[in-house]
């Protein structure tokens, strides 16, 4: 797989924003980035006010990139999931970037709620770490082999 | 029968056709007998001659004596009398009379006596049915008032009175129905609907003579007369105040019913998520730290990161349970009309592996249709069968589903021919978390059969079982139709 042939057609790397506060689920989800062949750039913010900053470019984050794909916890300190991902779709500057909930709730009211909220797919934490890796490179191979993905400004 | 008396017959009663005619024609009944009270004329046809007869054969013993005496005075005085008797009719019904006995004079000497009976007994029906009428409202339970167009009491029952503590009913015969109440501007509303419509049903606050409140209902009408024309207004109250009193009980238990939902809610959702999040990270790490250093460590750090994984596990699936366990009757959805063959079908398709490894014989009657939720029907179809197949014995291992109807319900038994329970455990083994076997000889968490109970007991029906120790079990449960 290469990267000419994500529709993204950006020069530079893919570009992740992973949106937790759990530093082993960071850590995990780096390690299966890591393991995967696609090489991804990720950054990582660890509030809902934080990934606002980040994708609004403000304060720390004025060089931020706009990432190809947000990985979104929803239960955030601060801001919550749930909040970043309605102001992300209301924004019309962010609502293209799919956005993944990637969450350990499997509560049908957080999966109605994010797909109300107009995630793009709502994904649950396998508990047993190699199902937590693979499921990490699924979504890698998915939204940047499979999918086309908007062009970027 | 003397000379005088034929004289009399003879004179007045049938040589006079003029008054013959006005006799025979009265709507009254006109009889002439003699001191004893013999007949001598009568003036209607009747189907045996009576003359010669006794007047008291035809009256009932009780008033022989009064007739008698009141005979016995007009003849000594010659003054007209007043008598009310009753008699049985020729078709045996009791007819009631009043009468007046006039003195037949022959110069100063009474010869006869007229007896002019008049048939008063519709009369008396009525105020019998009144009577009957006016003793139900005195002793009706409720209490009852009526009043003038304008609200000025007039009568009142007993009940009223001791309902509003008032000693006779003199303290409120003349005052106004307001004063009965409570909140003046309320009553004239209640008054005033009631002119217009002519009637009002509602509740309303009272207020007793010691000023104490109680609540009612009153049902209260305009009652006219036969013109149509408004006569008086009837108010029937019944202290309707330990039912408020249970109502408001009711509300206050509803209200924290719903709180405690809604905080078993939260702790569910606490649960599915906060709890299960730590226990995943315990479990990836130690998994990671299995894979990275699997060569660098030895055969007693393996086993000791596999009891770790697996206890955590068992933790993850516990949770899991406990959650699956809170959430019956919580954002259930309506029962709805369930095909339980289908239910069935399907859960035997789910464990048609299990089935299928354990080599168990699984059969069922025809199953009826009920009224319940599908997916909840058949998680107490899989844990039942679940159970019947984790606890069969090695050989020739059956399990059989059968149905039967009552009027009210269905019952639904899965029997196997597993291990069978001991009589001691029969209701233990319905609590949460509760195990009869320790992990190693069968998995699980001890929630299932909780959860049936819970779904079951959720629709009104029951759960209990049967069980020979040591020749197997029958699980029932019944669900109620609609």
């Amino acid at each position: 797989m290469s990267m000419e042939m994500n529709s993204a057609g950006y020069g530079g790397g893919i570009e992740i924003l992973l949106v937790e506060d759990n530093p082993g689920d960071v850590r995990l989800v780096k390690e299966a980035i890591a393991e995967n062949k696609i090489k991804n750039d990720i950054y990582v913010v660890s509030d809902g006010e934080e990934a606002l900053l980040f994708l609004r470019r403000e304060g720390d984050y004025k060089d931020a990139p706009q990432p190809d794909l947000i990985l979104l916890d929803l239960n955030l300190p601060k801001k919550s999931g749930r909040d970043v991902l309605e102001e992300v779709k209301s924004d019309p500057d962010l609502k293209r970037i799919p956005v993944v909930v990637l969450t350990t709730s499997d509560a049908e009211r957080d999966i109605l709620r994010s797909y109300d909220l107009h995630a793009n797919c709502y994904v649950t934490k396998p508990v047993d770490m190699n199902q937590f890796v693979r499921v990490v490179n699924y979504i890698e191979d998915f939204w940047f082999s499979i999918v086309k993905l908007p062009p970027k400004d | 029968m003397n000379i005088d008396e034929q004289l009399v017959d003879e004179s007045i009663w049938q040589t006079d056709g003029k008054w013959h005619t006005l006799v025979e024609s009265a709507y009254n009944i006109i009889v002439i007998v003699d001191r004893k009270g013999v007949i001598q004329y009568i003036n209607k046809k009747t189907k045996e001659n009576i003359i010669n007869t006794s007047i008291y054969d035809y009256m009932f013993p009780e008033y022989h004596e009064q007739v008698q005496e009141s005979v016995g005075k007009v003849f000594e005085t010659g003054r007209p009398e007043d008598f009310e008797i009753a008699s049985a009719s020729s078709r045996g019904q009791v007819k009631w009379y009043i009468s007046r006995v006039g003195a037949i004079k022959l110069g100063d000497k009474v010869v006869s006596a007229v007896m002019i009976f008049t048939d008063i007994t519709k009369r008396k029906e009525a105020e019998e049915i009144l009577q009957i009428k006016n003793d139900a409202i005195e002793s009706s339970i409720n209490g009852i008032v009526f009043t003038d167009l304008k609200g000025n009491i007039n009568y009142i029952n007993h009940s009223l009175e001791s309902m509003w503590d008032y000693c006779s009913d003199d303290e409120i015969i003349g005052r106004n129905i307001i004063e009965l109440w409570e909140g003046r501007k309320r009553c004239l509303q209640v008054l005033n609907e009631m002119k217009d419509k002519g009637s009002w049903i509602g509740e309303l606050v009272a207020k007793k003579k010691n000023s104490d409140l109680f609540d009612v209902q009153l049902s209260s009408s305009i009652i006219k007369n036969k013109n149509g024309k408004p006569m008086l207004m009837m108010f029937s109250f019944i202290d309707i105040t330990e039912n408020k009193q249970s109502e408001r009980r009711l509300k206050q238990i509803m209200k924290e019913l719903v709180r405690s939902n809604e905080e078993l809610e939260q702790y569910a959702y606490i649960a599915s998520h906060d709890l299960k999040e730590p226990l995943r990270t315990v479990i990836s790490y130690l998994q990671l730290l299995e894979k990275r250093y699997k060569t660098k460590l030895d055969s007693a750090a393996d086993e000791y990161i596999m009891y770790a994984v697996e206890g955590a596990k068992h933790m993850e699936q516990l949770i899991k349970d406990l959650l699956g366990y809170s959430q019956v009757g919580v954002n259930t959805r309506e029962p709805q009309i369930v095909n339980s063959g289908i239910v069935l079908g399907r859960v035997l398709i789910n464990l048609q592996d299990i089935i299928n490894e354990a080599d168990v014989i699984v059969t069922h009657d025809k199953m009826p249709e009920v009224y319940a939720d599908d997916i909840q029907l058949g998680q107490v179809f899989q844990n039942l069968i679940n159970n019947a197949i984790k606890f069969r014995k090695q050989t020739d291992p059956e399990i059989h589903i059968s149905v039967k109807e009552r009027d009210s319900e269905w019952i639904f038994a899965v029997k196997d021919n597993g291990i069978g329970i001991k009589n001691e455990y029969k209701d233990k083994i319905f609590d949460i978390f509760k195990r009869l076997h320790i992990k190693d000889e069968y998995a699980g968490t001890g929630v299932g059969l909780s959860v049936c109970k819970r779904i079951i007991e959720y629709y009104g029906g029951q759960i209990w079982l049967e069980s020979e120790f040591g020749y197997g079990t029958t699980f029932y449960f019944t669900i109620p139709k609609k």
